[in-house]
């Protein structure tokens, strides 16, 4: 089945040492996998598929040319990608020391301002980031956390070594395809279980349900904990549903809710219901049309006051995504430094700065080597990469690089590792990220779901994995042996 | 009024389509969990062995089988016809039955059960994905439920045809609690955060109750809460005294005040209702529940076989 596999040349493959040695933990799979026939293979893939229509595991894409947004399944890879236990280990102690390290810049931000006292971050990048939010100033969300679930992005360079790529301590999505992927593959492939010890991720909900319920405002009843989502026709709604059902909490809508004495209630037939905890999936502009955005349909107006008022408690923390900027990320090694007096366990990608002139020449002379990111876009949006841009492309970016040297990072185009993945009738390497999801609690509690999210990148040569850019996803495993 | 043969063949057909979905529930719910519990064969040998116990099927079962294997006991649990409770055994007796009622219900109703029969007739095992095999069973049982609950007319016929499934439903959620308190033991010395979640959510899964408990409990999965669910919600649709509640409204409709024996069968599950409703929530505990959940096995033992012995 793999007699065929071809390396890509400077890339690490997860599966493959370079001489096409397969790698100890693949080794139970890959004799199962080859004991079944190819078109087998294809045909349990094509099962699962199949099964996600019919469950709705579906995504909305916005802008379809006939104005209606479209519903589709997010391609899956039925060939997992295993991590060993001890790389996970070390993974995991690195996840848990970054996500400390931020949720502890956050508080200090909204509060004494120690690390820019310091001077390690100037002023200016936090107050005129567009995700500073004046209304958090002093306030002590229960429990000390902001970042109640966060994803963090890593990826591999050429040798194998981790790096982080981006922090997503907003309303990161993707969860539910972690879940979706583990059933469709314990389903339909269950015998490829059955000759490795696979870590069960059913605990993660329930961590995060505790840790949802554990930073309620008041601890003398039993809390009331909702998800506030945008509507049917946000793109990640279907996981929205998923959490809210795996979860046994309501989903709810801004109109939903109402504000009165500034507690929130939950309508319902013939009365209303406290809320104690709101997890939202709600950009924090759309939150409250009375604090931030006021043409915001979305959000529940006073909802910010009886925030502040400490009568809810709103997951993630309205203002985190100051500390998931860009330009806040190359400083994230200063503040595990700063704050933890650890040496980073997981690196940055290298990334230059284009304020700094030097940074700036040096980019613009190899802009064909780079990937441009804007500061404060995600998912893909208003990104240059270099290596496959054309010529009108690297001059449209050269020229904002020149015009707003501070809405833009820069970082080498990075070599993702690879995935033996199916393609039509044979198995070829595509590029994969990880994106691992961290709930922290209370007293800096922290739980990783083991694995996490791995996206793949399905066309041949490409480095997007993103979903909204035609990115699919594999079921992704720690195994010990 | 209907007479005691018919009677009885609806209470059966009840009790066997129910028992056709109880298993493949169960199996298929153990069939992908038990592999990652356990950390050697011998161990998931003793988990199955377990489900047989729960099923009061192992001796039966060593009449026929050697080894305690995964493959072994999903055979026996679905396929073998020397196993007068497999799947497929239910499955045939629930045809029969209907076969000599048929010209009484909606034609549809036979059409499901037939249907199912054929097909499951021809396999000889659970193919490559047990999932769907056992989903494609539960299906047919929920149509034949979601047929006759649609187009019944609400006569003796359908009570006794709702008194058999309640029965076994009772009988069944007792068999499956009792499965907790028996992992629970065994399962001491282990890891039990892990093993204790894992096996409750599994129970959980089997009564298609996960999610209803969720909304309920949240995240209190802990045993005594888990039992004290199963066994005394009176709104989850698998609980003991759901189960008993309706077999009792369903019971009300079909025997007479001049009927001393249907008298009895109602008066002494109306004490076993009251009782349940009113258990205190220590009886729960890991300490004093298996003593009283064998009482209560009795108990609904003891109604089972009044509504037996009602039709002679």
């Amino acid at each position: 089945m793999f007699s065929n596999y071809r390396l890509s040349d400077g890339y690490y493959d997860e599966m493959f040492a370079p001489g096409n040695q397969i790698r100890p933990h693949y080794w139970p799979i890959a004799s199962q996998l080859s004991r079944m026939p190819f078109d087998h293979l294809v045909q349990r893939q094509a099962t699962m598929v199949r099964q996600m229509i019919k469950q709705g595991i579906t995504f909305t894409l916005y802008n379809s040319d006939d104005g209606q947004s479209l519903e589709r399944t997010i391609p899956f890879d039925i060939i997992p990608r295993i991590i060993p236990e001890p790389e996970w280990q070390y993974l995991q102690s690195g996840l848990k020391q970054r996500i400390t390290a931020l949720n502890r810049f956050i508080h200090d931000i909204y509060h004494r301002q120690d690390i820019v006292r310091a001077g390690l971050i100037p002023r200016e990048m936090i107050v005129n980031n567009t995700y500073f939010r004046p209304e958090m100033k002093d306030l002590d969300p229960p429990g000390g956390v902001y970042c109640h679930l966060s994803g963090i992005d890593l990826v591999r360079d050429r040798d194998g070594r981790y790096y982080v790529l981006e922090d997503n301590l907003r309303t990161p999505s993707g969860i539910s395809y972690v879940y979706k992927n583990r059933w469709l593959m314990q389903q339909y492939f269950p015998e490829l279980f059955f000759t490795c010890h696979v870590s069960n991720i059913d605990y993660g909900l329930q961590a995060f349900l505790s840790s949802l319920r554990s930073v309620a405002p008041r601890d003398d009843r039993d809390p009331t904990v909702v998800l506030l989502t945008p509507g049917c026709y946000n793109s990640a709604y279907f996981e929205h549903t998923f959490l809210a059902q795996e979860m046994g909490i309501d989903l709810v809508e801004g109109r939903d809710l109402v504000v009165c004495d500034n507690k929130v209630y939950m309508r319902y037939l013939g009365g209303r219901k406290q809320v104690d905890v709101i997890y939202r999936r709600i950009d924090d502009d759309f939150l409250d049309p009375l604090a931030f955005r006021p043409d915001s349909l979305l959000g529940v107006p006073g909802l910010i006051n009886a925030y502040r008022a400490g009568n809810v408690t709103i997951c993630n923390a309205p203002g985190t995504g100051v500390a998931d900027d860009k330009a806040i990320y190359i400083h994230v090694p200063d503040m595990i430094r700063f704050y933890l007096g650890e040496q980073p366990i997981i690196s940055n990608v290298p990334t230059y700065v284009l304020q700094r002139e030097e940074d700036r020449r040096y980019v613009l002379d190899h802009l064909t080597e780079m990937v441009v990111k804007h500061t404060s876009l995600s998912g893909g949006y208003g990104m240059l990469i270099g290596p496959q841009a054309g010529r009108e492309e690297l001059d449209k970016f050269r020229q904002l690089i020149i015009d707003h040297p501070e809405q833009y990072i820069a970082q080498p185009t990075l070599t993702l590792s690879t995935v033996p993945s199916l393609a039509g009738d044979q198995i070829v390497p595509r590029h994969v990220d990880l994106r691992p999801y961290i709930m922290f609690g209370r007293d800096e509690n922290v739980h990783i779901l083991p694995g996490g999210l791995t996206r793949v990148a399905l066309s041949e040569g490409s480095l997007v994995v993103n979903s909204s850019q035609g990115g699919g996803s594999k079921d992704t495993w720690v195994t010990s042996p | 009024m209907i007479g005691n043969r018919i009677a009885e063949t609806f209470f059966w057909i009840g009790r066997y389509s129910e028992r056709v979905a109880n298993h493949a529930r169960l199996l298929n719910v153990s069939y992908h969990t038990y592999r990652e519990w356990a950390k050697s064969e011998a161990e998931l040998q003793n988990l199955w062995q377990r489900i047989l116990f729960a099923l009061s099927a192992n001796i039966d079962y060593r009449q026929h089988y050697q080894e305690t294997s995964t493959a072994n006991v999903v055979h026996y649990i679905t396929f073998d016809r020397q196993n007068e409770n497999s799947i497929v055994s239910c499955l045939a007796k629930a045809r029969n039955n209907l076969r000599a009622v048929r010209e009484r219900l909606p034609s549809r109703m036979w059409e499901a059960i037939n249907e199912a029969y054929i097909w499951l007739r021809r396999q000889n095992d659970t193919g490559d994905i047990p999932y769907a095999f056992f989903r494609r069973t539960k299906n047919y049982i929920a149509l034949f439920q979601g047929v006759a609950e649609d187009g019944m007319p609400r006569s003796d016929e359908w009570h006794m045809l709702q008194i058999g499934r309640y029965m076994e439903r009772a009988e069944n959620t007792t068999r499956i609690l009792n499965l907790i308190y028996f992992n629970n033991d065994q399962d001491q010395n282990q890891n039990r955060l892990i093993n204790s979640f894992q096996q409750l959510t599994a129970a959980l899964r089997t009564l298609d109750g996960l999610e209803a408990f969720r909304r309920i409990h949240a995240d209190r999965l802990r045993v005594e809460i888990v039992a004290r669910f199963i066994t005394a919600n009176p709104i989850f649709p698998r609980s003991i005294l759901f189960s008993l509640l309706s077999l009792h409204n369903h019971a009300e409709q079909v025997f007479s005040f001049d009927s001393p024996a249907g008298q009895e069968i109602l008066d002494s599950n109306r004490r076993l209702t009251d009782e349940i409703f009113h258990l205190p929530a220590e009886t729960f505990n890991l300490a004093t529940m298996p003593p009283y959940l064998n009482r209560l096995m009795n108990d609904i033992n003891q109604i089972g076989l009044k509504f037996a012995g009602i039709f002679y």
